[in-house]
């Protein structure tokens, strides 16, 4: 077979094209025909151009628009007549997508099959994801992330402590008392800083390093600030820092996957799905922390109430729920704080370890 | 179709534009669904889909345009973002433990700048020279001294002119960009005046100042009325936010977002309106008759809607507003031009006899989202 000069016998099939020879800005009516890997267009002028399939490039299928073919030297045809169009090329992969695309049911059928896909993804694979994550940090990596976090906050937020050795004696004191119940991958320790804005409050960062703010070590009586430090070191065993680094950038990769032709639109409102889809990981390990805290309370002999009035007298949720509470809730990455009071308030039985 | 013989006097002619928001939306959803089974693999695909929707839906004098890039430079384009983006992270990062990082920080800075012109160039050539109309492609002919010029060192004046500087390196760039475009053989100008930059930087920047003010103001203002209210009520221990403060506080962010997305619409309108109404091709005019207030007004319904939907109603926001940047587009000139335009490649083929077109759209470059 001569390379230069494909063979051609009469076609089965023709459809009607406009055909631009890639030099000049008019159209003229063709022919076009298909035998095996070779195509042939008539021309009105009765010229007759053949090309391997091979050196043509079909655009897929796309909504109810003309079916087009870019032709070698920039020469291009367009087809009005699709379905005659579909006769002359066989179908490839594109065709099911078009099929998806060209139909409401099967559109809506596809957007079920994405909010399936991303609900999954948030509940189980993005947890699982970060759960292996986690365990393969090293520890220069959870150290070096303390160390950052640590920076920051006294950036923004703390000072230097105020607690005499007395008040700092308490508090080792107490979380002394923890020691040999807990099973943390590292070791714990405790620093203390002036909380500012922060108040009475306490935090786990990534290494095992708990920080208890001066006001936190000063305003909560003996059981409550063991049921504080009870919560921190939960949170330290299940390396919850950590695991919600991974978190964000599971869930940063999920949406850049959703909006990944991202504009000012997408941006803005992503970064609110964002905030609400970690607020629901962010829940979730703080009742994992109070399960602990409460299973550490009960092995001591305590029970979770001291802790639980603190919560509540700390961040004491609204008197009447309405509508705006309800709304920000949604926003607010702990529980409910009257739903956390009364779980702690329960007497739970002792877990086996 | 008018055959405008004597010039100016030929009728103005409009672009349209036929894509609808509900035939748009399935193929984002599908696009959309796609990209997440492969972790944002698919993303260029989708990107192809939509620009080869949008282009083809695009009309004028009764032919479409065609989008004929492929997906693999895209590709190539969002992987070297990413590598990039992966080099400050991570150097970033571990500069906190060796010093040794921060070279490789800055040099990877330096680098990242000096490559910026080169990589603008090369995304400008892909934009144009896949950008088809009946039968012809466009180009464009901007230097990589050029490139070099306006986006290293006068983009460097910029920053050291505190933005006094801006107005007059906007002007240049839309010269670049649109006085370097051409069709076939047909070359556009850009034919604006300083005056008119600064006309247009005067409006926005009073108006975005003037706008984040009054809003800042009355914000404090409430703020202060309901501490002085609340004063007393509360004991002065109590760190943590009541519903109303909070409600107040998502109010204010929300409206934030608003003003911005308000603001950044006029932005983009009025500088739209200016910068079309100065270009030209050989003997056509192009001009935009856009009402900035309406397109503003649009764009807060667009925003808002697309929040409220949690980003569902993106597809017809992009729709609507394809349609009203493009439709608010005519040409008016002799449009004989148009019927007798060649393509370049002609005399270059000729000359080589070999195959220009197919391989110049390969080789024109990739794609880098600036």
């Amino acid at each position: 077979m001569p390379a230069n000069k494909p063979p051609f016998d009469p076609p089965l099939v023709s459809v009607e094209v406009d055909y631009w020879d890639g030099l000049h800005s008019q159209f003229q009516k063709a022919t076009l025909a298909r035998e095996a890997d070779v195509i042939a267009l008539t021309l009105a002028s009765g010229e007759i151009e053949r090309f391997f399939t091979r050196d043509i490039r079909v655009d897929p299928p796309l909504a109810k628009l003309p079916r087009e073919v870019g032709l070698p030297r920039g020469a291009r045809l367009r087809c009005r007549d699709t379905e005659a169009f579909a006769r002359l090329f066989p179908q490839n992969g594109w065709h099911g997508i078009h099929f998806f695309e060209s139909r409401t049911r099967t559109a809506l059928l596809a957007m079920l099959v994405m909010a399936a896909v991303l609900a999954a993804t948030w509940k189980w694979g993005i947890p699982l994801a970060a759960d292996v994550a986690t365990s393969n940090t090293p520890a220069e990596v959870s150290r070096l992330l303390e160390s950052r976090t640590l920076e920051t906050l006294d950036q923004l937020f703390t000072k230097p402590t105020t607690l005499s050795l007395q008040e700092k004696n308490r508090v080792e004191g107490l979380f002394r008392r923890l020691g040999p119940h807990l099973h943390s991958p590292r070791p714990m320790t405790l620093i203390y800083r002036n909380g500012g804005a922060l108040g009475a409050n306490a935090m786990a960062l990534p290494n095992g390093t708990i920080l208890v703010t001066d006001a936190m070590a000063r305003k909560a009586d003996d059981i409550a600030l063991l049921g504080v430090l009870a919560h921190e070191a939960g949170h330290v065993e299940g390396n919850h820092p950590i695991k919600a680094l991974w978190q964000r950038v599971g869930l940063s990769l999920l949406w850049a996957g959703l909006v990944g032709d991202a504009t000012q639109l997408g941006d803005i409102s992503s970064g609110l799905v964002m905030t609400l889809t970690e607020n629901g990981y962010g829940r979730g390990m703080e009742h994992e922390a109070d399960v602990r805290a409460l299973e550490l309370l009960t092995t001591l002999g305590y029970s979770g109430k001291p802790l639980a009035d603190l919560l509540m007298k700390l961040a004491p949720p609204p008197k009447k729920k309405n509508f705006g509470a309800w709304l920000l809730h949604w926003f607010d990455n702990h529980p409910d704080t009257a739903d956390r009071a009364e779980f702690l308030r329960k007497t739970h039985p002792i877990p086996k370890h | 179709m008018q055959d405008g013989a004597n010039g100016d006097m030929a009728p103005a002619t409009p672009f349209t534009f036929t894509a609808t928001g509900a035939e748009y939306f399935r193929i984002w959803i599908v696009n959309t669904a796609l990209s997440l089974v492969t972790l944002g693999f698919y993303t260029p695909w989708a990107l192809v889909r939509k620009r080869q929707y949008f282009y083809g839906n695009t009309h004028f004098r009764n032919e479409t345009f065609s989008f004929l890039g492929r997906p693999v430079p895209i590709l190539i384009g969002y992987l070297m973002v990413l590598g990039v983006t992966a080099v400050f992270q991570a150097s970033s990062i571990l500069a906190k433990s060796n010093k040794i990082w921060y070279a490789v920080f800055g040099g990877a800075l330096l680098a990242w700048v000096l490559l910026i012109p080169y990589l603008v160039r090369k995304s400008i050539q892909f934009r144009t020279s896949t950008a088809q109309w009946n039968g012809l492609r466009f180009g464009h002919r901007a230097t990589l001294g050029q490139s070099y010029g306006l986006f290293l060192w006068r983009a460097l004046l910029v920053y050291i002119s505190f933005g006094f500087y801006l107005p007059a390196w906007d002007l240049r760039r839309a010269a670049l960009l649109f006085g370097g475009l051409k069709w076939g053989n047909l070359t556009f100008a850009f034919k604006a005046k300083l005056k008119d930059y600064w006309v247009a930087y005067l409006i926005l920047w009073g108006v975005s100042a003037m706008a984040i003010t009054i809003f800042f103001g009355a914000a404090f203002a409430v703020l202060m009325v309901n501490v002085f209210m609340e004063k007393g009520a509360k004991g002065a221990d109590s760190k943590s936010l009541d519903p109303a403060q909070m409600v107040f506080l998502a109010l204010f962010m929300a409206g934030y977002l608003v003003l911005i997305f308000i603001i950044s619409a006029l932005w983009k309108s009025l500088l739209f309106k200016t910068n079309w109404n100065a270009v030209t091709a050989g003997p056509l005019t192009f001009a935009c008759k856009l009402s900035v207030p309406k397109f503003m007004l649009r764009s807060a319904k667009w925003y808002s809607l697309t929040v409220l939907t949690l980003g569902f109603y993106r597809p017809w926001a992009q729709v609507e507003q394809t349609r009203m940047l493009l439709e608010s587009l005519t040409i008016s000139g002799d449009e004989s031009e148009i019927t007798q335009a060649i393509a370049t490649a002609l005399a270059e083929q000729n000359a080589m006899g070999g195959a220009v077109g197919e391989v110049a759209v390969e080789n024109a470059g990739f794609e880098v989202g600036f």
